[in-house]
């Protein structure tokens, strides 16, 4: 008995380290991001590095935001990620009700089709991406960078809905449809529903990969004032000297609103993807 | 509770999208009214334009010129900052669909890549109308295409030197090195645990390129023939293998070993504002980011030539920029040309030079007495006279553009291989014969492909 | 129910699933116009240009045969880029694979705070890569970055050396990101898949005497197969296509230890201007990415068989 309690105390202490690890691998690039940037520019080169500031200042936000494009890249990259999230929720679940629902020919050859689209390299999309864009004189528009992120987040959000609309049973339409609903209606009001917490799961998911592309948003856009916040940082390392601390303070601008997004509507996302999305 | 939050959620997002279409409807409301009046002045006329210049003092005064010009001209100026690591991808992705810009403020290789795509106009006549002998004709020569005509207005210039710090050289008792030999040896004695003596920085994005150039020109190596323009690296190999193993025992001997990735900013920072180095490559940038970031250092500073391999040095690595403009017609074409022929005023030329934080100096040679009584430079009277001086006597290049205007040129500044070779070369991947074969043969069907 | 009204039914039933089948296909019909349009016409256009010498500095553009995929092949560098590609996923997928496999059994066992900390360990998800590469460029700076510091200071490092400058310690930094990043979608995975096994199976084996080990081993492992194999299909597809994190770390640097075929796709295209070239080498990425996702169709088909 008292071996077992050992082995239970050395096991609870175990998972303590470990707990306290992984908190530290998590939080500290998040932490050093954001001390370095309320630290005085006198002490970010300081040799031996300190971790946490001497003195506080708000200096660096102060420049970073007196750049009128710093809001406007803050603004750009919400309505953008806003955007492409709805068209991926709405686009997404319409396809896979259309998918999963129906038997029509060619359902398989469309997912397959889906798939496919999931596994083409973004730069390879890159170029001529960008000749559409021309093509349509959607480039350096908003819209242009959405259907740069569409391509990207919507075949891995049809492919995610597909899977929660598979699971609903298929006796739950022919009610429906019994009691005289249309197809439309058997999707807004019966399925739809019942798929809430993925769908919702699956609009998070495309708003933090939207948020968070570089790749496409970079090439498509020149423009100061319509860049997402990603590239608008991005430059800041580029330029002939470094400003660590701005650069920080941006990085920080980009990332914490992002967590307590997230934080908000974890539950729902968490709720969803254990809906069982993923299984063979 | 979901329900509740979709909707805070969706009206949040109405919201945005109002705000968009407000927004766009303006701008489409503000373009229908410009568009009316098209006659007899440029009233109405929309110019956009492109810089490379994206650090915010640069940027500003530049931002700030235009601006002026837009307000007295009655045009509508739009500026866009075009990071140097990016600018080859913009270039490309402009020049393939014809989305040039209308002017652009780029270097030496952004307007050979423009004139390789056809993208940029002669500037002849705006050189002419300001005053052909107002410009440098060192400067002139680069920016001459194979057509003889010129195709940038030359902005400022800039001359690569060693900058060192004066009191580690006083407190060593060391001269100033006039050769290869004497420039290693000094590196050596100065370099210590925590100051090394000169840095290497081979960061793969232009980097690595620049420092090789300027140790390639001392010992006059080069990429294109100056006399023919034809190109030549492939035909000095035992010195370019030369220069190699030198670049690769001052690295070994006298850097950090983490600057085989170091960018400007890194190696700039060492020397002016952490000083962990005591010597450094520059275009003198370091004065700049002394002055904001570490005063005390300022007056350490100084500079000399980077020596030749015996003591005479064949050539330096000279840089600028210049305004570069796509083909226009009628209106438009002149309103480009009294656009640009306004920039060039003794005050603007000299402000636009001063905004750098480095020296350049300014091309236009009427604004060369505002540039030195200015205080930011009137500090280094010395290290200015020494680097005019240098630079009007001595023989200088830009990599690939060694006879006037190439593709070579940009090539030679967008692709990664110098860094694969350079820093394979450094950290013993390579020897210094299998990275001059590697740059060689990627320069060499690069050449084969035009 | 009677047998009358549910022959009936079937027959409704049968009747609107005719009828109605193309109103179903209708549904997908934006889905497939915006494939068609912004993947399809840009993959077609890749293979053209792949098949060409197409300059993004001259913008000529000829035909030239398989001349592109010969060069590839004969490229000495392209071997060793293929090479980091194959190091560069693997142990990214295994990695977060195995942290999430191994934080989805730590936040699965009963504990008090046991959301608070699952919460947080999903926060590097939303990370920006943008943000995350910044962070590390600056805290392995080789003079004034932390951790450089620390590991200079333990001797592991050389004084003023960084492991971003080192060929070898490079790689395994950028993975060790790209690890950070994506654990989090794993771990949930696996978390959900391991509180679906049944519970009953579990007591047993423990009234059994079976060790946690063994459960382990013999219970959850085989249940958690199917979930493995579709999630390590996805994570590799996403990794060996993804650029962002490489390009703002390392850049591919240093000597080309980190560059990987997206990077080089990216410099063909902007640092060479071969654009015929870069597509081609996107073909050959495009085409290995697509035999995985067959591979996956075909187990994701035995599965529900």
């Amino acid at each position: 008995m008292k071996k077992a309690k050992t082995k239970k105390y050395a096991s609870n202490i175990l998972i303590a380290v470990l707990i306290i690890a992984c908190i530290f691998m998590v939080g500290f690039p998040i932490a050093w991001m954001a001390l370095s940037s309320v630290k005085p520019g006198v002490e970010l080169f300081t040799i031996p590095p300190r971790i946490f500031p001497q003195n506080w200042s708000l200096e660096w936000y102060k420049q970073a935001l007196a750049n009128e494009n710093v809001i406007h890249y803050f603004f750009n990259s919400l309505f953008i990620a806003s955007t492409v999230m709805i068209i991926d929720m709405v686009i997404g679940s319409m396809t896979a009700y259309s998918l999963t629902r129906f038997s029509f020919r060619g359902r398989r050859f469309i997912l397959m089709c889906v798939l496919a689209a999931y596994c083409v390299p973004p730069i390879m999309l890159m170029l001529p991406m960008y000749r559409i864009m021309n093509m349509l004189q959607l480039s350096g528009s908003h819209a242009g960078v959405i259907i740069g992120h569409l391509t990207v987040t919507l075949p891995f959000s049809v492919w995610l809905m597909v899977s929660f609309f598979k699971k609903l049973p298929q006796g739950i339409d022919e009610a429906a449809v019994m009691d005289g609903a249309n197809e439309w209606q058997v999707f807004i009001k019966v399925d739809l529903p019942l798929c809430i917490p993925g769908v919702l799961s699956t609009g998070i998911m495309a708003f933090i990969m939207s948020w968070n592309e570089f790749l496409l948003s970079s090439v498509l856009v020149n423009k100061e004032s319509m860049k997402t916040l990603t590239v608008g940082i991005a430059n800041y390392i580029s330029s002939t000297h470094i400003d660590w601390g701005i650069i920080m303070s941006l990085g920080t601008i980009t990332t914490l609103p992002v967590i307590v997004l997230f934080a908000m509507v974890q539950k729902y996302f968490v709720e969803g993807m254990t809906a069982g999305a993923v299984k063979g | 509770m979901i329900k509740k939050w979709l909707s805070v959620m969706l009206a949040m997002i109405l919201v945005l999208l109002l705000a968009a279409c407000g927004s766009s409807k303006d701008e489409a409301a503000d373009t229908e009214n410009g568009r009316e009046d098209v006659s007899g002045s440029y009233e109405g006329e929309k110019l956009i334009i492109w810089t490379n210049l994206t650090a915010d003092a640069q940027y500003d005064v530049l931002n700030k010129q235009f601006a002026e010009l837009a307000d007295e001209m009655g045009v509508e100026v739009s500026v866009e900052k075009v990071a140097f690591n990016e600018m080859y991808e913009k270039l490309s992705t402009a020049a393939t669909s014809g989305e040039v810009p209308d002017i652009m403020h780029t270097n030496f290789g952004g307007t050979a890549y423009l004139y390789a795509a056809k993208s940029i106009m002669p500037m002849d006549d705006i050189i002419n109308r300001i005053g052909a002998d107002d410009f440098s004709e060192a400067y002139k020569t680069v920016l001459t295409g194979s057509d003889g005509q010129i195709y940038g207005l030359p902005d400022w210039a800039m001359h690569t030197s060693v900058w060192y710090r004066k009191d580690i050289f006083e407190d060593n008792e060391i001269e100033i090195p006039g050769t290869w030999e004497d420039f290693l040896a000094a590196a050596e004695k100065v370099n210590t645990k925590d100051v090394s003596g000169f840095a290497v920085p081979l960061d793969g994005v232009q980097v690595a390129a620049q420092t090789l150039y300027e140790i390639m020109c001392s010992a006059g190596v080069y990429f294109m023939d100056p006399e023919t323009g034809e190109y030549c690296f492939d035909q000095k190999k035992d010195e370019a293998v030369k220069v190699i193993e030198y670049l690769v025992s001052l690295y070994k001997n006298a850097s950090p070993a983490g600057s085989l990735t170091w960018s400007w900013g890194d190696y700039r920072n060492a020397l002016s504002v952490t000083g962990t180095c005591a010597m450094t490559l520059d275009m003198g940038a370091v004065i700049g980011n002394a002055q904001e970031n570490n005063p005390d250092m300022t007056g350490k500073l100084g500079c000399f030539d980077f020596p030749g391999v015996d003591g005479k040095k064949e050539a330096s690595f000279g840089s600028g920029y210049c305004f570069v403009a796509s083909p226009q017609e009628g209106v438009r074409n002149t309103l480009v040309s009294d656009f640009l022929t306004a920039l060039y005023t003794p005050e603007r030329a000299a402000e636009r030079a001063l905004s750098r934080p480095m020296f350049a100096f300014p091309s236009y040679i009427p604004s060369f007495d505002l540039y030195r009584e200015s205080d930011k430079v009137a500090e280094f009277k010395e290290e200015v006279d020494y680097i005019f001086d240098q630079f009007e006597n001595g023989n200088w290049y830009w990599y690939g553009m060694e006879a006037g205007l190439s593709s070579m040129s940009a090539y030679i500044e967008s692709t990664t291989i110098f860094g694969e070779a350079l820093q394979g070369a450094c950290d013993g991947t390579y020897s210094a014969e299998e990275a001059y074969d590697l740059i060689n043969e990627d320069l060499m069907a690069f050449a084969a492909s035009m | 129910m009677s047998s009358d009204i549910r022959v009936k039914k079937k027959h409704v039933v049968n009747g609107y699933r005719k009828k109605h089948s193309m109103i179903g296909l209708a549904f997908s019909i934006p889905v497939i116009i915006f494939l068609l349009v912004f993947v399809l016409y840009p993959v077609v256009y890749n293979i053209w240009l792949s098949f060409t010498n197409a300059s993004l500095m001259t913008g000529t553009s000829e035909f030239v045969g398989i001349d592109n995929y010969v060069r590839i092949f004969s490229n000495k560098l392209f071997k060793k880029y293929f090479w980091n590609t194959c190091v560069w996923t693997f142990w990214s997928v295994l990695g977060q694979l195995l942290l999430g496999l191994g934080l989805a059994l730590l936040i699965s066992r009963p504990m008090r705070g046991g959301t608070a900390l699952r919460s947080f360990l999903l926060i590097p998800y939303v990370v920006p890569a943008v943000a995350l590469a910044l962070v590390t460029k600056w805290i392995m700076n080789s003079d004034y970055g932390i951790v450089s510091y620390w590991m200079q200071q333990a001797g592991v490092l050389d004084g003023r050396q960084s492991l971003l400058a080192l060929q070898g310690p490079a790689m395994w930094v950028v993975i060790l990101l790209n690890i950070w990043r994506s654990y989090p979608f794993p771990m949930l995975i696996y978390w959900a898949a391991i509180k679906g096994i049944d519970r009953e199976v579990m007591e047993a084996a423990a009234v059994d005497g079976a060790s946690k080990w063994r459960t382990f081993l013999h219970i959850t492992l085989p249940e958690l197969k199917n979930t493995t194999i579709v999630l390590a299909v996805l994570r590799v597809i996403w990794t060996a296509t993804y650029y962002d994190l490489i390009y703002m770390v390392t850049g591919g640097g240093p000597a080309g230890s980190t560059t990987h075929l997206p990077i080089l796709i990216y410099q063909s295209s902007f640092g060479s201007f071969q654009i015929g070239y870069a597509s081609a080498i996107s073909m050959i990425l495009g085409v290995l990415m697509f035999i995985c996702i067959i591979f996956y169709v075909s187990k994701s088909d035995a599965a529900d068989s």
